[in-house]
């Protein structure tokens, strides 16, 4: 008789070991004759799970691959990744990378990116609310000491940069979209911050200067240290603009000294 | 800082009452505050307010003010001989905080091992050794929570050779050891009972009526070899029938439409609603 743990070890690996796998017939033995084939419907079930799950967080890469190849990138992916959480909008995290390395999607150099992009909005819808900065508070520090701030971002905020314009990618492939339009790579590359300061998950498209200023606040840098970072990509770079606009549109929530 | 807007006792509805809910999906979030139609109270996965924040915490703040809540788990896998996770009963206690629930419940059980999830209903083996597992699991949950659970009945499609207890006397003797309730979901006795066998009458006669506090009705489907609990259709005739029996046995109790595949519109929803009050008598004594 085989204990609890070892037969939820033998149920997991033949479910995901295929119905004609050693695993999958050496599990039939601890079914009962009536109810053996039966461990189909469970199979299914799995597979179809996650496959919806990750249907809903990537519904561009499925329009981008169509429905027949998402499906069978997905059953793939499912197979490989062990799912680390009872909480199922955890899951597909890695599907960018598992698409980077797929051998059908080499020539697809944009889907990579393209993924990470919806997995980050994934990550801001339900990431934390925030109320916006204290002005009075920053009112308070006199501007001189600024540069030793260290401003944290809005907890939604994402920032994703990439060789190609993933933007117009997303947009174009909205169910919504009435865009029939193609989209050139050659439109190069992008920088972009998602976030959710309002009601809904958007894009935004920021400057090469303005990217590396929010980078590095995100990586708990100084205000002062920020502005350098943009500089060293535009020298015209304004930042006493950046900050006010960037404190209004609930990008930058709270400080510390 | 996260914003938690304010949820004083004063602004949320009350305990569940005996009458019809309804499982609420995202689909369903805007009619049902612009409408605010008649049922006695909702409930929704745990699991899908997991997330900090955002819009799903939004609309069930809004939800909970108009009607009592029930939180119902489907991943805190409570059968399984791996620990059970402190972060998801964290993540669960917080929501319990939060929304104050009249209702908190899981399952009969099991989804991960080693560490790797399924995220689906697994069936545990009925042996002593998975029922020692199961108890101890309830306890730490209750305990950890700091409330009773409510255990639902599954239903299943393989059963195991080596069990030596019916899932009735598992079920039985969970509630039993723990203190928990238990939530009879009526469909899944009768999908079950098809699949294995038993009768599902006998099944409603051997639980006792104290610890029932919340029923279950959804459709099922014809598999191939099996019926399957898909929760994609209307109750059918002969849970309705089954239903019947367990309201004479357990009298009015919570009642809830459960929808999660091919989600209707309200209205269908709604109509099922209605039509577990008619059958239980529910909305008479509304009434009344």
């Amino acid at each position: 008789m085989p204990s609890l743990r070892e037969l939820q070890t033998a149920f997991v690996d033949a479910l995901f070991g295929g119905e004609e796998a050693a695993e999958g017939k050496a599990f039939h033995q601890a079914l009962t004759p009536s109810t053996k084939r039966c461990l189909e419907v469970y199979r299914n079930n799995t597979y179809s799970n996650f496959t919806e799950a990750l249907r809903a967080v990537y519904p561009v890469i499925e329009r981008l691959v169509g429905a027949e190849f998402f499906a069978h990138a997905a059953r793939r992916y499912v197979h490989d990744t062990p799912s680390i959480s009872g909480d199922l909008h955890r899951f597909g995290a890695t599907f960018p990378e598992f698409l980077a390395a797929h051998p059908a999607c080499r020539e697809l150099v944009y889907l990579p990116d393209t993924a990470r992009l919806e997995w980050l909005m994934h990550e801001a819808f339900h990431a934390a609310d925030h109320a916006p900065l204290d002005l009075n508070r920053l009112g308070a520090v006199p501007p001189d000491h600024y540069d030793a701030l260290r401003f944290c971002l809005h907890p939604t905020c994402r920032l994703l940069a990439s060789a190609y314009p993933i933007h117009r990618i997303w947009q174009v492939n909205q169910a919504d979209s009435s865009e029939t339009a193609t989209v050139d790579l050659a439109e190069g590359d992008v920088r972009l911050l998602i976030a959710r300061t309002a009601a809904s998950v958007e894009l935004e498209l920021v400057s090469a200067a303005e990217f590396a200023a929010l980078d590095a606040l995100a990586h708990e840098g100084t205000l002062g240290a920020a502005f350098d970072r943009a500089q060293d990509q535009d020298t015209s770079f304004d930042a006493e603009q950046f900050l006010r606009r960037r404190v209004v549109a609930r990008t930058l929530v709270d400080f510390s000294h | 800082m996260i914003v938690r807007p304010a949820a004083s006792k004063a602004d949320v509805a009350g305990p569940i009452p005996a009458r019809a809910g309804i499982g609420l999906r995202a689909p369903h979030y805007r009619e049902l505050l612009e409408r605010q139609p008649d049922i006695g109270w909702v409930e929704v996965h745990s699991e899908n307010y997991f997330g900090e924040g955002g819009q799903p915490h939004w609309f069930l703040e809004r939800v909970r003010r108009d009607y009592p809540l029930s939180l119902h788990g489907v991943g805190l896998s409570l059968g399984s001989a791996d620990p059970l996770s402190v972060e998801h009963l964290s993540s669960l206690k917080g929501l319990i905080e939060r929304f104050e629930p009249g209702l908190v419940s899981d399952h009969l059980s099991w989804s991960a091992a080693g560490g790797r999830y399924l995220n689906d209903l697994l069936p545990l083996p009925y042996t002593e050794e998975a029922l020692q597992v199961f108890c101890d699991h309830v306890a730490q949950a209750q305990e950890f929570l700091g409330r009773r659970m409510l255990i639902e009945n599954p239903s299943s499609y393989v059963a195991y050779r080596h069990s030596t207890i019916s899932e009735r006397e598992f079920l039985c003797a969970v509630a039993e050891r723990t203190g928990c309730g238990i939530l009879l979901d009526v469909n899944n006795v009768y999908v079950s009972a098809m699949n294995h066998g038993f009768d599902p009458l006998a099944y409603l006669a051997a639980i006792p009526v104290a610890p029932v506090a919340e029923i279950h009705l959804a459709g099922f489907d014809q598999g191939q070899h099996c019926l399957i609990d898909t929760h994609g259709k209307p109750v059918a005739e002969p849970v309705w029938a089954l239903y019947a029996e367990a309201v004479k046995r357990f009298g009015s109790v919570p009642t809830l439409i459960e929808w999660d595949t091919d989600i209707p519109p309200l209205d269908v929803l709604l109509g099922e609603a209605a039509k577990a009050d008619a059958w239980s008598g529910a909305r008479d004594a509304v009434a009344a």
